[in-house]
């Protein structure tokens, strides 16, 4: 537990926390006014400084509307309880999760949100060659106008950190890995491709209603590693033929994400999505 | 497109290619051609528009006890190659030197130095993957506006391993290339029950990367298999007179080099092979068992087998003219395909089927064939485009 009125006593003149809205163990997110501007403050115990560090160097740069910018450009320190921890701002973003928007997408919200997911994805890596690896629903926020924004980068990785490889599954989320994802000693980099996958698990889930790999059955790990998931029924055939190429077994069997974008795109408009 | 390999011997026969329009263009041999000799070749080659490139076979660098011909007098790289040249530290001034002898030269298109790859595990895949993307960060940087391809040189080990073709797969396709030119170790004289599974794991690379990733594919050394894999999606191949410009072997640079030359073969299209003249085409012509097997041998694209067909009595049957025969049979074949995968593979195997029927008849009407006459390759072809398309989900 954290003592609220501690870390607000500590906070710097101006910012006044506000509600709780993720609590992540030790990690917090709070609500905040910052001089009259809403904001979010990350909370994490200094176990997670790197993490922080990583996450404000790359998002104090975003400018993109997929993605959130983070407000600091370093992080800070501060004591609660004897404990150390280290906290930033990032910008508010207005709406709620996919979580709690839920399933139940028509095909063209669907490809709507496939279209944000592979921005976000496609900024990510070209401008700074990282790798999100945990897209999943609670870190997709929906603002009120429908668009989606991909939060929660710091888990991201940059593509030649030799961290990169090792001890899945963490970061990730079983039932929201790429099958290269489950085999992080067998030196296998991690790429873009891989956020491809993750979106690919997403829209799918928004679309049936059920994730394609069920982590929930014994053979989760089978069927996600031999790349066996139902196709559904019903499902236009330029979303299919999306999820099919996103959902690719091995990344090569994936699209690039100027094929995926253009993908997305030419389905959009045959469904003549608005 | 069907482009000439160069290789074996200075020019090997492209004056029978490219004035005629046979071929589209020619992938040079650096081993086989002195240097200022390329340049002028290559500015001859350029009149006739045709696309040229040259393979910089870097790969030779790392064999032992290789032949490599005339490589060492272009100062490119040391012969052989100490493996210090791969640090890091090294590697980009070994990539820019290649590439920038490239650029000096009339080539259309330019392509990235490797290293054959024998296992995904060991350093020659390492090497080739530094490589290649050394060589896509110098272009970059370069100010040339032609398309860099990025090459890759299978060695049947790799080949035989499905998992090793996937882990290449995954890893040549990280990076956005302008194209990829293609070399697998296929040698029809080693291993022919493992022929099928080879061919079968080198047409899913061309088509992963020709039809999923839609990038230009090469597949060099290819011979008249380059029939396949121009229909699961390579934009062009590269075949050779001579045997070793038939399939890619780093055992083609082995000590003493030369390779006998060949006897006069005519390739014909209906078979989608080649017959010895003297020892079987002429006893096909002569024999009277079935009176329509000439004919239909004959039928199909090159000036030599029309000359057979209006029932010449000995046709000139010069290397050139017997290279010239099959530039034409391999364009011909080139320009069968239609650029979609179903209605292409279709094709091949109704023409693969009607092949094995005439070299049933061939054996039915008595003709001995030698072992690279047999057909054999039609088999082989036939199990690996099943094999393929297992593989593909198609």
């Amino acid at each position: 537990m954290i003592n609220r009125g501690e870390f607000q006593d500590k906070l710097p003149d101006g910012v006044s926390l506000g509600v709780q809205i993720h609590d992540g163990g030790q990690r917090k997110v709070f609500e905040a006014d910052d001089g009259g501007e809403k904001v979010v403050i990350k909370l994490m115990p200094e176990e997670d400084r790197n993490r922080a560090e990583r996450e404000v160097a790359i998002g104090s740069t975003f400018d993109h509307p997929n993605l959130p910018r983070i407000l600091d450009t370093e992080v800070f320190d501060v004591e609660l309880e004897g404990e150390e921890f280290v906290w930033f701002r990032e910008r508010f973003i207005e709406g709620e999760t996919l979580e709690a928007r839920g399933n139940g997408f028509d095909p063209c919200e669907a490809l709507s949100l496939a279209a944000d997911l592979a921005a976000a994805v496609t900024y990510l890596w070209e401008r700074h060659t990282v790798v999100h690896r945990d897209i999943k629903p609670i870190n997709i926020m929906v603002r009120p106008e429908g668009s989606f924004v991909l939060i929660d980068v710091g888990i991201g990785r940059h593509q030649t950190e030799s961290s990169i490889t090792s001890g899945l599954l963490g970061p990730g989320t079983r039932g929201h890995v790429a099958p290269e994802q489950m085999l992080p000693n067998k030196g296998r980099k991690l790429d873009s491709r891989t956020d491809l996958f993750l979106i690919g698990i997403v829209v799918y889930q928004v679309l049936v209603g059920v994730r394609p790999f069920r982590p929930e059955r014994p053979d989760y790990e089978t069927k996600l590693m031999a790349g066996e998931w139902p196709r559904p029924d019903g499902l236009p055939k330029p979303v299919a033929d999306l999820l099919e190429r996103l959902l690719g077994n091995r990344p090569h069997q994936r699209p690039s994400l100027a094929q995926a974008t253009a993908m997305i795109d030419a389905a959009r408009k045959e469904l003549e999505c608005s | 497109m069907f482009l000439i390999q160069a290789g074996h011997q200075s020019s090997t026969h492209i004056a029978e290619g490219l004035p005629e329009g046979r071929a589209d263009g020619v992938i040079w041999s650096p081993g086989d051609e002195k240097p200022e000799l390329l340049e002028q070749r290559m500015a001859e080659a350029a009149e006739h528009d045709a696309v040229q490139a040259v393979d910089p076979q870097l790969y030779v660098g790392l064999l032992e006890d290789a032949n490599p011909k005339r490589l060492p007098e272009y100062e490119l790289f040391d012969l052989p190659l100490p493996p210090r040249q791969f640090s890091a530290r090294r590697l980009a001034g070994l990539v820019e030197g290649i590439l920038d002898f490239q650029v000096e030269l009339p080539s259309t298109h330019l392509i990235a130095p490797t290293v054959a790859v024998s296992s995904m595990t060991d350093r020659s895949a390492q090497v080739a993957l530094n490589l290649a993307e050394t060589a896509l960060d110098l272009a970059d940087e370069m100010d040339d506006e032609r398309p860099l391809f990025i090459s890759a040189a299978a060695e049947r080990s790799v080949l035989a391993d499905s998992e090793s073709v996937d882990v290449l797969l995954d890893e040549l396709t990280t990076h956005e290339a302008d194209g990829y030119y293609l070399l697998f170790e296929i040698d029809p004289s080693i291993d022919p029950a493992g022929q099928a599974s080879l061919l079968s794991e080198a047409l899913y690379i061309t088509y992963t990367l020709g039809v999923i990733q839609e990038r230009p594919v090469w597949v060099g050394y290819a011979g008249l298999s380059g029939y396949l894999y121009r229909a699961v999606g390579a934009e062009a191949f590269a075949a050779g007179w001579f045997q070793k410009q038939q399939w890619f072997s780093t055992g083609h640079w082995g000590p003493g080099g030369g390779g006998r030359a060949p006897r006069s073969r005519i390739y014909l299209e209906s078979i989608l092979g080649s017959l010895l003249i003297d020892a079987e085409l002429m006893p096909a012509r002569r024999q009277r068992r079935d009176a329509n097997l000439a004919v239909d041998l004959l039928r199909g694209a090159g000036a030599l087998a029309a000359e057979h067909a209006e029932g010449g009595a000995v046709p000139d049957d010069s290397r050139s003219v017997c290279a010239a025969q099959l530039f034409e049979v391999c364009a011909a074949l080139d320009d069968r395909v239609a650029g979609d995968l179903d209605i292409d593979l279709e094709r091949v195997a109704l023409e693969l089927s009607a092949a094995a029927d005439l070299y049933t008849r061939l054996g039915a009407a008595g003709i001995e064939l030698d072992g690279r006459s047999s057909g054999s390759q039609i088999t082989v072809w036939q199990a690996a485009i099943e094999e393929f398309q297992d593989r593909a989900g198609i």
